[in-house]
């Protein structure tokens, strides 16, 4: 259970963020919308422990992350966006060791077998096992945000942020990610921003809209699908397209 | 042990043996030739135990520090072209050093050296990181040669008021000289030098996965704060140790790094140890080379790293005028 209270934090040009009482439960795939700006990816930082000079409290499995030690951090959440990968000459392989490093004692990285096993594993579910020696910059963007996700799988925490893991991906490319997430959400708790509606309806467990630095609301997946809540959301109106197995949201 | 290619080890050995042979070698030269068979009699015990083995410790202990502490902040500020010359740390340590023994004394001088170049590092990074986001390298650079001037104008008007043998001797120690050490003081500072570029060595794999982003280290379990701040305050404290001891001896730490960059990759582990081994070495063939050739006439050592650095800088800027290293 990762729980947030009373959280309070806002950046010197003004924009703040307010979270009163919020939670998500384990194994659970939790979705993140909203517009540019709301603030989704902040939140996702604080409760991934990469800011940390914010008020209240966030708690994950009762212990709260201000108080631990990075490495243990690291072993209960990470957050990945593509973007902060900044330099790129490092090898796929090498980069999805850095993932284990939360789990090694000692100063340095020193994979064992079981490492490697997780390594590879992990290459094979991202469908970059072929790619393992290739140096970051020689891939494209799909695989670079697939190398990504991997390096934050094979980090093998318990609740996995992923900031826009399908921007810049192709419609197949994207329809993986969505049933990977699906797939291995009994094995870790997902925090998804995603900005395509339509791959939010797809997936969510639960749907949590941000606006203006507060969390509007939080729907569950059988709960009723309010499309006004979206169309204030996002202020535009929207259309709803049930198809039988799913629905589309278009403007 | 700490998770190299099995092939390295190999290296690592070659290296350590090179370094001795090229030490042992030195002996030799600078002035008169010394046949090996002469080397250990006891005729020319002052000339090689007293005169050319402090030195080429010392030579060896600069090369080493000073490219250590040019990797470490290359990777830190994401700066290939980071030195502690060029970032106006030597000036700094120069100037405490100069200040520390004229107004005070003994150990205190040292003290102020290492503040002082604490502080320099700590400017340098603050000014250019908050001034310019986009175009850091330069700026950076540019700060730190502007702080440079300024303490070396510093020494300049000090030196008008001092007698003009102690000018000369600051002049040529601030150029960079490797001669002043006694036996006991080059291997304790040699002892004291690797001791801490084992403290920065710790922090390799940090460094590895520091090197890939900010925010990637934070999420991959490593205290980014803690490591920069650890390896500036070590890295300024051996440019310290090393600037008083010998003065301000420049573009080591730029020529070094990216010649073992180039040469074996971006293993921080592998490429400490051979930054270190390399440094030494490097500063050991060319201060016995000059010091042959120029005998009987002592060139500072500074004078010719700046002259070897230079058009190396150069080179690099424009290889990395947009990239990052």
């Amino acid at each position: 259970m990762l729980r947030v209270k009373n959280l309070r934090f806002s950046y010197s040009s003004g924009f703040g963020l307010s979270v009163d009482e919020f939670s998500i439960s384990k194994n659970s795939l939790n979705v993140i919308i909203g517009p540019n700006g709301s603030g989704k990816t902040t939140f996702a930082k604080i409760i991934s422990g990469l800011i940390s000079d914010y008020g209240g409290t966030i708690e994950i499995d009762g212990k709260n992350i201000k108080k631990l030690d990075i490495k243990q951090r690291g072993r209960l959440i990470s957050y990945i966006h593509k973007r902060m990968v900044k330099n790129l000459s490092v090898s796929v392989r090498d980069f999805l060791r850095m993932g284990r490093y939360v789990h090694k004692d000692g100063l340095f990285l020193n994979p064992d077998k079981k490492d490697e096993e997780i390594i590879e594993e992990t290459l094979q579910i991202v469908d970059l096992h072929s790619k393992g020696e290739r140096i970051l910059y020689e891939l494209s963007d799909g695989e670079l945000q697939r190398a990504c996700i991997a390096k934050v799988l094979a980090q093998k925490t318990q609740y996995t942020v992923l900031d826009e893991p399908t921007s810049a991906l192709d419609l197949s490319h994207i329809a993986e990610i969505l049933n990977l997430l699906i797939k291995l959400k009994n094995k870790t708790t997902f925090i998804v921003i995603l900005h395509d509606i339509n791959e939010a309806v797809k997936i969510y467990d639960n749907l949590i809209c941000m606006n203006g630095g507060r969390i509007e609301c939080v729907w569950k997946s059988d709960e009723y699908f309010d499309l006004k809540k979206i169309e204030k959301l996002f202020k535009i109106k929207l259309s709803i397209f049930d198809y039988g197995t799913g629905k589309v949201v278009y403007f | 042990m700490f998770g190299f290619k099995k092939k390295s080890i190999p290296l690592i050995f070659a290296l350590f043996l090179l370094s001795i042979a090229v030490s042992v070698v030195s002996l030799k030269f600078g002035g008169t030739t010394i046949s090996f068979s002469n080397l250990f009699i006891k005729s020319n015990r002052l000339l090689v135990f007293h005169l050319r083995f402090p030195r080429i410790l010392a030579d060896f202990t600069v090369g080493a520090g000073l490219s250590i502490v040019g990797l470490s902040f290359q990777i830190l500020v994401r700066n290939p072209l980071a030195d502690p010359y060029l970032f106006g740390i030597s000036g700094a340590a120069a100037l405490g050093y100069i200040i520390g023994n004229i107004f005070l004394s003994g150990v205190y001088s040292y003290i102020l050296s290492f503040v002082l170049s604490a502080f320099t590092v700590f400017f340098v990074l603050v000014f250019s990181l908050r001034n310019n986001r986009s175009d850091t390298s330069s700026t950076m650079i540019l700060t730190g040669v502007a702080i440079g001037f300024f303490y070396s104008s510093i020494i300049a008007v000090m030196s008008i008021f001092l007698s003009a043998r102690f000018v000369k001797n600051i002049f040529l120690w601030y150029l960079g000289d490797t001669t002043n050490l006694t036996l006991n003081d080059s291997v304790i500072s040699l002892f004291v030098v690797s001791f801490l570029v084992l403290v920065m060595f710790l922090d390799a794999e940090k460094l590895n996965i520091y090197r890939i982003g900010d925010e990637f280290a934070e999420s991959s379990g490593v205290d980014t704060k803690r490591l920069i701040y650890r390896q500036y305050l070590i890295g300024s404290l051996i440019t310290a140790i090393v600037v008083s001891k010998c003065g301000a001896i420049g573009f080591v730490g730029l020529i070094v790094p990216h010649i073992v960059k180039m040469l074996f990759g971006s293993d921080n582990k592998l490429n400490f140890i051979l930054t270190y081994f390399l440094g030494g070495i490097f500063l050991i063939i060319v201060d016995t080379a000059v010091k042959s050739i120029a005998y009987p006439m002592e060139i500072p050592i500074g004078v010719i790293t700046a002259m070897i650095g230079s058009p190396f800088l150069i080179l690099l800027m424009r290889k990395f005028s947009n990239a990052e290293g």
